[in-house]
């Protein structure tokens, strides 16, 4: 995947992030047809940019007030 | 001296490991191989130029076949290996240094990391031996589970006490990194060795090449003075960063087989990569690699637990129902009053929470032996034993750790069970029934 299809991808996790407290887990279903290792490098680029939150159930949430 | 490779290649010709030629995406490799009974050799991994092996030691017959003894004789073997280590020698060049990314080239994103269980926090490297030094007490190797953060990051788990956890805290109280080295695909000897929790003078790859017969090759890391298995397919030069446990890792599908809790640990800078031209990715399969990796260690610490009380062992076994961790069946030959000193001295050991001790006549590797004989040999009131208050260990749900204070230990109790013929009762009382005529025909001649 090009550079900018990862960035796009970065965009796509931190806004599906922003809806739903989320396991890696659901990137992966949500992303069915990107392939795993582009996941990988976008999750890499996220938590570079996003420092989330985790609830009890070990979710990933996004920060409040961000 | 064998390699995984070499390892990889036995189990294929004895029909323990399948090849997979088709390709894989990278996110169905953990549920292939929890479908599979053979370790899965990926050959072809979607997006990526490294195959992976997963499953190796799935079954407690393929840790035999790397131990090269019967299933019956691997916590004897691992205990000859204690009794008699091997120091490792040093080698100048290894297969691990033929590829070398350092700085600024190091991605892991270049290995088909698996993602095992649903709520896991992230893909996880769950196979590696991670080595660390100390000054004062030497080298150190564990396994350690490490969880994929950013491409020259993961987390590593260091909750529970151990030498590396030690470690860390003096680098920690200096304001200082650990140096570590995680060195991934590796014959089971040398995983094994590091899943004992030696003393802390003892160099666990010197108990690997107690195992191999022979010493272990080692090279040193191109970024730092540890040293890691030369034959190794990949290892990941690091530091654990000095800001304590305070980071997010988890949660894990754990070796107790349940979805371990989320853990608050330090974080790891990955500063080189090295790996073999042809390197394969080697993913441990939770949980049952990590309980079979287990079972010849619990074993062998039972077997040095009976000798220490002078009670003559004839078989132990770390059962699987208890992740090969808990529980201990064990049949001794029996003096009076034996059966109480073989439970007495197994409750004694850390981990183990349930004893079931038995005469030599019973088959304990059979459950309904074991049944029979805790059926018919046991009275409650005076064969079974309750200690309370025990070190406990968090991942135990019966323990309710998560109701203590931050950093306290749970206790647990343990339970004993005298499942030999009690004093007093003679053995013929136990004669066994047997067909007449048993050796004087065969069914197939009638069928």
């Amino acid at each position: 995947m090009s550079s900018s299809n990862i960035e796009n991808l970065v965009k796509k996790i931190i806004a599906k992030s922003k809806e739903e407290p989320f396991y890696y887990y659901d990137l992966l279903k949500k992303f069915p047809s990107i392939p795993y290792r582009d996941i990988m490098i976008a999750w890499g680029k996220v938590r570079e940019q996003i420092q989330f939150e985790r609830d009890e159930v070990g979710h990933y949430v996004y920060p409040k007030g961000k | 001296m064998e390699d995984m490779r070499g390892f990889m290649k036995r189990l294929e010709k004895e029909g323990e490991l399948l090849r997979i030629k088709k390709e894989v995406d990278a996110r169905y490799i953990s549920a292939l191989v929890g479908q599979s009974d053979k370790a899965l050799y990926f050959e072809k991994v979607e997006g990526f130029n490294f195959p992976v092996v997963s499953g190796l030691l799935n079954t407690r017959k393929r840790v035999a076949i790397g131990m090269n003894v019967s299933e019956r004789e691997l916590g004897k073997k691992f205990q000859e290996a204690i009794d008699r280590p091997i120091d490792p020698i040093v080698v100048k060049k290894a297969p691990v240094h033929e590829v070398v990314y350092k700085g600024k080239d190091v991605d892991l994103t270049i290995f088909p990391i698996p993602y095992f269980s649903e709520k896991d926090g992230g893909p996880y490297i769950s196979g590696g031996i991670v080595s660390s030094f100390d000054p004062e007490y030497g080298p150190n190797a564990g396994m350690y589970r490490m969880m994929f953060r950013k491409k020259n990051e993961t987390s590593i788990d260091l909750v529970s006490p151990s030498d590396m956890r030690f470690y860390y805290q003096r680098t920690l109280d200096k304001k200082k990194p650990l140096p570590m080295a995680v060195a991934i695909g590796n014959h089971p000897y040398e995983m094994l060795a590091a899943s004992y929790k030696a003393p802390i003078n003892m160099n666990e790859f010197a108990i690997a090449g107690g195992l191999h017969g022979e010493p272990l090759k080692m090279v040193k890391c191109v970024t730092s003075d540890l040293l890691v298995p030369a034959n190794a397919e990949i290892v990941l030069e690091c530091e654990i960063l000095p800001v304590g446990w305070v980071y997010d890792e988890g949660r894990f599908g754990d070796f107790s087989h349940v979805q371990g809790d989320l853990k608050w640990n330090p974080i790891v800078k990955v500063n080189a990569i090295t790996h073999r031209k042809d390197a394969i990715f080697y993913a441990l399969h939770m949980p049952w690699e990590n309980d079979w990796l287990a079972g010849p260690v619990t074993e062998a610490a039972a077997l040095r637990a009976l000798r220490e009380a002078s009670v003559e062992p004839v078989a132990v076994y770390a059962t699987p129902g208890s992740c090969c961790f808990w529980e201990i069946v064990a049949s001794i030959r029996k003096r009076p009053g034996e059966g109480k000193n073989a439970v007495l001295a197994l409750l004694s050991l850390s981990e183990v929470k349930l004893v079931i001790v038995t005469d030599d006549d019973i088959n304990i590797y059979d459950p309904t032996e074991v049944d029979w004989a805790l059926a018919l040999r046991v009275q409650a009131d005076q064969d079974v034993i309750i200690v309370s208050g025990a070190r406990g260990k968090h991942i135990d749900p019966s323990l309710k750790a998560w109701t203590l204070a931050k950093d306290a230990l749970p206790t647990t109790a343990k339970l004993g069970i005298d499942a030999t013929i009690p004093e007093g009762v003679p053995r013929t009382r136990y004669e066994r029934m047997k067909y007449s005529f048993r050796d004087e025909v065969k069914l197939e001649d009638y069928l």
